[in-house]
Order: C-alpha cells, then sequence, then structure tokens
C-alpha cells in the first residue's frame, strides 16, 4: 500500500505518537496513563470498531489508508505509528 | 492462568447487568407459533412482528408453501452434498436462472446462505495484489470476506463518495479494485449514494459490488433493489443478495453480466466445501421469486411503502429519533444500551417484537431499537405499533429527549 501523494515533509515518530494519543485519549474513560507501550485494545478497552472509526481520523492527518488487514497486528501505540510511518513512505 | 472464556467478560458484564433479571429478554427469545408474518406467539402471548426483515411477507405464502411440500416429496429433505458434487440438482440450476432473470443480469451463482456469498465471493475474486474497499458500515460478513481473503483491504466512510475516491486515487493505478456497498444499510435504514460512488469507482477503473439484501423487494418499481431505483443497473459489476428477507426464506446469491462470474465457483470456498441449499428451499425461493416478478409482487411493495410511510411518519412525530431516510428498515436510536433494554421490554409488554441491536454490531457505538416494516402489516397492527412506541415515549420520553439535545 502506498501513497501516491506521499507528503514532503514526514512527520516525525514522536509528532506521530503524541498526535494518536491525543485521539485515543478521547476514548480513555478510565484515564490511564498513554504511552507508546499503551495496549490499545486491552488497556484503553476499545473495542475493533471504535479502533477502525478512530483510523478516520489519523488516516485524515497523515493522508494516508491503512488497510483493516495491517491493523489486525497492531497492539501498541508504537506499533500503529511505525505502520503509519512506513505507510506514509 | 488464561481462561479462554476470559475475552468475553465485557459481553458477561452487559447480559449480567441488564438481562439476567428479565422474564424475557432479547438474547434470549423463543417465538412458540407463527400465525401470519406479522403476528406470532411469545411468552404464551400474540404479539405484532416488526423485526423480521419480511419485508413483503411473502413466508407463509400458501401457493409456495403448496409447491414447497411437493419438492419435499420429490426431491427429500436435503441434497446432502455440495453443488460441485452430489449437491446441483435441476431446481438449483433452474433457480439459478430465474435469480439472473429476475434481475436482468446472464449470470448467477447460489450459495447456502447471503452470509456465505458475500464471505465466498469477495474471498475468491480479490487476490494477494487486489484491493478492496468497503463502506465502513458494511455488514459483518463483507467484513469476514474481506478477511478470508488475501486482497488489500480498505474502509471508507459510510457514504462518503469523496472519501471512496482520495482512497482510490491513494492506489496504484494498474491494480485490481473492488469498491462494496450496500442498496439499504441494515441498522438505520439508509442508501448509498449510488450515483456518486458509481462516478468515484468508474472514474478509477474499480468493479463495484451492491450488497442489496435488504434493498431487493424494496426498492425499485419491479423490487430489484438500488440499482434499478437509481436507473443504474448496467453500472453495477456484481449483485449479491439473500432470499431470507423479502423473498422469504434463506440461500444467497450473486448476479452478474461478467462472463466469466462462473469460475469463481471453483475459488469459492463457502460454495464448495458446504452443502447446497435443500430442495424444499429452493422451491420456496422460485415461487416467491415468482410472485415478486408478478403484478402481486409490484402491489405488495407499494402496500409495503404505504406502511412505512405511517410507522416512520408516526414514529418521528413522536419525538423518536429515528433514521435519517424513510425506508422500510426503521432503526430508532436509544440513548443507551440499558434504555434499550428498557424500551425493547415496554415494546413486548405492549404485544410487540422489534430487533435490539446493540454495539459492536451498530455503527458509532450506538443501541438501537431495530424495527422493519411488512407489506403484511394490517392498520390494526400499525395502530399497536405506534401505540406500543406511544408507552415507550411515555416513560423514557425525557431521556430520549436528553439524548436528541445532547
Amino acid at each position: 500500500m502506498v501513497d501516491a501523494q506521499a507528503t514532503s515533509q514526514p512527520l516525525s515518530y514522536d509528532t506521530i505518537v503524541s498526535l494518536i494519543c491525543t485521539e485515543l485519549d478521547k476514548e480513555n474513560t478510565d484515564k490511564i496513563t498513554l504511552s507508546e507501550n499503551t495496549d490499545i485494545t486491552s488497556d484503553l478497552n476499545v473495542d475493533s470498531v471504535a479502533i477502525m472509526d478512530l483510523m478516520f481520523v489519523l488516516e485524515e492527518e497523515f493522508d494516508v489508508s491503512v488497510p483493516i488487514n495491517d491493523l489486525a497486528d497492531v497492539r501498541t501505540i508504537k506499533e500503529l505509528a511505525n505502520l503509519i510511518i512506513k505507510l506514509s513512505r | 492462568m488464561t481462561g479462554l472464556f476470559d475475552k468475553f467478560s465485557k459481553l458477561l458484564d452487559i447480559q449480567n447487568t441488564y438481562m439476567e433479571e428479565m422474564e424475557s429478554h432479547p438474547l434470549n427469545m423463543r417465538i412458540e407459533k407463527i400465525i401470519t408474518p406479522t403476528q406470532a406467539v411469545i411468552a404464551g402471548k400474540e404479539r405484532v412482528m416488526l423485526g423480521t426483515n419480511n419485508y413483503l411477507g411473502l413466508t407463509m405464502d400458501e401457493t409456495s408453501i403448496e409447491h414447497t411440500i411437493e419438492t419435499v416429496q420429490n426431491f427429500g429433505t436435503g441434497t446432502t452434498g455440495s453443488r460441485v458434487a452430489n449437491g446441483s440438482y435441476s431446481i438449483h440450476q433452474d433457480l439459478e436462472r430465474s435469480t439472473a432473470e429476475f434481475f436482468g443480469k446472464k449470470h448467477a451463482i447460489l450459495f447456502t446462505t447471503g452470509y456465505q456469498a458475500n464471505v465466498g465471493f469477495i474471498s475468491a475474486i480479490a487476490g494477494r495484489d487486489d484491493y478492496v474497499l468497503i463502506d465502513a458500515d458494511c455488514h459483518a460478513s463483507i467484513y469476514d470476506g474481506c478477511k478470508l481473503g488475501d486482497a488489500t483491504v480498505i474502509r471508507f466512510k459510510h457514504n462518503d463518495a469523496a472519501d471512496l475516491e482520495k482512497r482510490l486515487s491513494r492506489l496504484p493505478a494498474d491494480a485490481a479494485k473492488l469498491v462494496v456497498i450496500e442498496g439499504i444499510y441494515s441498522m438505520l435504514g439508509d442508501r448509498a449514494p449510488l450515483a456518486d460512488i458509481v462516478s468515484a469507482t468508474k472514474k478509477h477503473g474499480a468493479y463495484l459490488m451492491v450488497d442489496e439484501a435488504h434493498s431487493v423487494g424494496v426498492l425499485g418499481e419491479n423490487g430489484r433493489g438500488l440499482a434499478e431505483e437509481a436507473g443504474l443497473e448496467d453500472e453495477i459489476d456484481f449483485i449479491v443478495g439473500t432470499f431470507s428477507k423479502s423473498v422469504g426464506t434463506i440461500g444467497g446469491y450473486c448476479v452478474s453480466n461478467h462472463p466469466e462470474l462462473d469460475i469463481s465457483r471453483f475459488a469459492a470456498r463457502a460454495y464448495l466445501f458446504t452443502a447446497s441449499l435443500p430442495p424444499a428451499v429452493v422451491t420456496s425461493a422460485q415461487s416467491n421469486l415468482n410472485i415478486m416478478s408478478s403484478d402481486k409482487g409490484r402491489a405488495l411493495i407499494k402496500k409495503l411503502w404505504a406502511n412505512t410511510d405511517r410507522i416512520y411518519d408516526g414514529l418521528k412525530s413522536m419525538g423518536f429519533q429515528v433514521g435519517p431516510e424513510k425506508t422500510p428498515v426503521i432503526g430508532v436510536l436509544m440513548p443507551g444500551v440499558e434504555q434499550a433494554v428498557r424500551a425493547w421490554q415496554i415494546l413486548l409488554e405492549n404485544d410487540l417484537y422489534v430487533n435490539m441491536a446493540l454495539p459492536p454490531a451498530t455503527p458509532g457505538g450506538i443501541s438501537l431499537l431495530r424495527c422493519s416494516v411488512c407489506a403484511a402489516h394490517t392498520d390494526e397492527q400499525i395502530d399497536l405499533i405506534l401505540s406500543a412506541f406511544k408507552a415507550v415515549s411515555d416513560e423514557l420520553g425525557a431521556q430520549i429527549a436528553e439524548k436528541k439535545a445532547a
């Protein structure tokens, strides 16, 4: 999956993690501390549909389409950030 | 040590919190007797059925029942084999021809259920180097077909042709792409914006598949679904559907004008590795499809819409938040799971059965009372439907209004 309209200024890993945390914080009902090692499903108790809906916001932000096949392997914020970096290249 | 059932703890919580104490609850429904397509006995009492997907009321057509009995006597109770082994009878092939003819298409493949049609066809047609783009609100069977296949799967925003187009433009121009949408979405009853989706799809040379499960027998003068209603039948590559709603029995199909459609029979695992439809079901589908192709069928569609007008408008005027478009699939939004369960109970106490739909089966985490209108609903039954909802409004009105203001 390649982004045909790749951005000229690739975002840094830290920026991406921070944007993901901002979005995930909206689902953070137990108000746990979010870090790159937070497990999105088990620590945040977010169901798979909510994660897919959340992706719309991140996809818009990074101008990529994240295939749902790839999303199935993502557990942590770190893995999601790395996936977005890979797809943005 | 982790137990296999630990993953269900959240579901168990919902069940224990809301439903354990209830004498009858939505997850433990037992229908004791069917009186008519719109009337059944539940918990010892006659109830009006407003959650059956039986849009044309064809499940108890006397002629279809007679033909079905005759078929059982001639062909037996089951085929005991796959379509590619001993499970391909003349009646299966006749039904394939009639299904293709109903849609004005050249080819049709029968599946044992609508679920299997989506799972079987999508996983077979989209391979490793291909892309499938699905509407976010597509049915679980479409998601499962994608999961079983090898293609790259991209989800676009519900009914958003601009988002679809943006995503199509990100993909390699020469790759094969399949766009999958539904005619009517089963939770809120809204249609796909077909003209816009067709235009985005064609611009990028993609194929278009429409799941018309809830729109066949409902949309279009002849009941051929959204594609007929929108006048875009020639633009659709594949129509997938089911006999389990308007057609009043069970079974799935895929129809198309692509001459190569037939070859997918040998790649669709949900077609190959399951027994074919039992003879009785084949004849029920054939017989009801014949009715749908006649003046009687077209009259039933008109009656269905007249009933829809009364029920949708009635619910709306009582202050209920209903789906955005008026169709026979009416999703009534509830503020949360607790209110949905209570409302469902009040309706049953007032002799009305509807479906209850809770997250994650619903889009956006909403809780719904899901109603499906039937052509066979009588004026008196619609009076009962509206008065049962009035009872919900009387008890939960403030909470429902609160949700609307939020």
